[in-house]
């Protein structure tokens, strides 16, 4: 049985678990992303200990919320509840990192530099490393920015 | 704009939805040990994806990397143990297609149960037709003694503006060559006159049924009508052929009949074994036939009809009676017929009951009890 319902895809776990009321459906969609839970916990947390306690709390969130709403994307589902979680319990708040507002930078066009990272990244298959080593930053921050420019095509596209 | 017009149509694989990487894909990356096609689908999801990029960053570090393995089994521990395990209390089964397929399940089932029914009551009815064919066929002609007990059938067959002795002789002899023809004991009795009787000695052959509703039908007419069986029966029936010869008295001629014959060889193998009959020597003898001799006489009938429980009947009081001539042989007999019937722990210990009195049928019993 439960290796029948471990090869369904997320979209109808999410739905059966819904619909059922399901914990072993919750279950089997926590075990697909405990690995992400903890990591992300742990760079809430900063310790193991910690992290074990808050990764509960955000299981026990998830199991509720994964019953009663309809969740378009587990992935970032979890990490807005880990994130919520950790700033309720106020657990090294100011280890938490500023939100980048990106809404700002979402509407404006894409500049040369933007333009040629978005080509160095897709079109020429460069890795983040590398990338991230050319422009002096760290691979977070190429990511981040990655993001933004990410955003700022899909805006500028035609609807 | 221009340009970003081109790289967006060359930009597809960035707003492709993808799976958030699995354990092993997330250390090998922080490890670099990926391929370069693999990272860079990796990457690619990264820069979508907020968790697996938060979780990427966290691994970064060598402490947490250490510590990562052992958080996460924890994790999952908690997961396995509080919502996977069969013994939760608020785990309801989860109807995975049942609900769809039950409708269907009923009905096929359904249509199997008629099939069944369908085919059984089919096969009974053709069993039972087939019973009352065979009975039908059997009464009148298995028991000798009661051939004048004609079914009105049979009566009815027979045209009353036509003579029965007439009618019968149209049938052919071919057609009742296959079947046991059974001397009865009236037409025993009037053997004499019958062999007498030129328009009876060119008549074919016939079955009893017939010669039975001709007795019936036409009782002035028994000699007349019962001498062409007779005639009939002195040339085609094995067993009476050995009755009307001169080694009639002695039982020992019948055993040429061995069990195997009569169960497997058909009436006109029989009927080249036979010895050509002779005609004055039946004449004298018919008169004097014990009814011992009769009653094994047709039970050997029937048993070459495969009458094995009738035949079975008729020989047990001649293998009680230790006085007659046809005790041995209808021992033998009534183990043959036990064999028949499939009742091999009676056949077996009636075969070895002659074997140790050492009886005339020895050899054959030894021979019944080696292939039993």
């Amino acid at each position: 049985m439960l290796y029948h319902l471990r090869n369904l895809s997320d979209k109808e776990l999410l739905q059966r678990a819904e619909k059922h009321a399901d914990e072993t459906l919750v279950g089997i969609l926590l075990e697909r992303y405990h690995h992400l839970i903890a990591a992300v916990c742990l760079y809430y947390c900063g310790n193991e200990e910690d992290a074990e306690i808050l990764a509960q709390q955000v299981l026990r969130r998830l199991n509720i919320d994964i019953q009663n709403h309809k969740i378009p994307s587990l992935n970032n589902w979890i990490f807005k509840v880990c994130r919520e979680e950790a700033s309720k319990k106020d657990r090294k708040e100011a280890a938490l990192p500023p939100q980048t507002d990106t809404s700002e930078d979402a509407g404006s066009e894409l500049n040369d530099d933007e333009i040629k990272l978005l080509e160095a990244f897709f079109l020429r298959k460069k890795p983040l490393n590398e990338l991230a080593r050319k422009r002096k930053t760290s691979l977070p921050d190429m990511i981040t920015q990655l993001r933004l420019c990410r955003q700022k095509l899909a805006a500028g596209a035609p609807s | 704009m221009a340009y970003s017009q081109h790289i967006r149509e060359s930009l597809t694989n960035a707003f492709r939805t993808s799976h958030c990487l699995n354990e092993q894909q997330l250390t090998a990356y922080v490890a670099q040990k990926l391929p370069d096609v693999e990272q860079h689908l990796l990457e690619q999801h990264l820069i979508t994806c907020e968790l697996c990029s938060t979780a990427v960053e966290v691994l970064l570090p060598e402490e947490n990397r250490k510590a990562f393995p052992l958080l996460s089994g924890k994790i999952k521990m908690f997961i396995q143990e509080h919502y996977l395990t069969s013994s939760h209390p608020a785990a309801p089964p989860v109807p995975v297609f049942k609900s769809k397929k039950d409708p269907l399940r009923k009905e096929r089932n359904a249509e199997r149960v008629l099939q069944y029914a369908w085919t059984t009551l089919f096969l009974f009815s053709g069993i039972a037709l087939l019973f009352w064919i065979f009975t039908f066929k059997e009464t009148p002609a298995g028991q000798p003694g009661e051939s004048g007990e004609v079914t009105p059938q049979l009566v009815q067959a027979t045209p009353e503006t036509q003579p029965a002795h007439m009618h019968l002789a149209e049938k052919p002899a071919a057609a009742v060559a296959g079947k046991q023809p059974i001397v009865p004991p009236q037409e025993k009795s009037n053997q004499a006159q019958a062999h007498n009787d030129p328009a009876v000695i060119d008549s074919p052959a016939r079955p009893l049924v017939q010669k039975a509703v001709l007795i019936k039908t036409i009782p002035g007419k028994d000699s007349g009508a019962a001498a062409p069986a007779k005639q009939k029966d002195s040339s085609s029936s094995p067993v009476k052929a050995t009755t009307d010869t001169g080694q009639r008295k002695k039982p020992l001629p019948l055993r040429t009949d061995t069990p195997a014959a009569t169960t497997a060889a058909p009436a006109p193998k029989q009927a080249a074994v036979q010895k050509p009959p002779e005609k004055t020597n039946s004449i004298e003898k018919t008169n004097s036939i014990s009814p011992a001799e009769k009653q094994y006489t047709s039970a050997r009938q029937a048993m070459q009809q495969g009458n094995w429980n009738e035949a079975l009947e008729q020989l047990k009081p001649l293998e009680k009676d230790a006085s007659s001539p046809y005790h041995e042989m209808a021992r033998y007999q009534m183990a043959v017929c036990y064999k028949a019937l499939g009742k091999k722990g009676k056949a077996r210990r009636l075969f070895k009951r002659l074997i140790s009195e050492n009886s005339r049928m020895k050899e054959e019993a030894e021979s019944q009890l080696s292939s039993l």
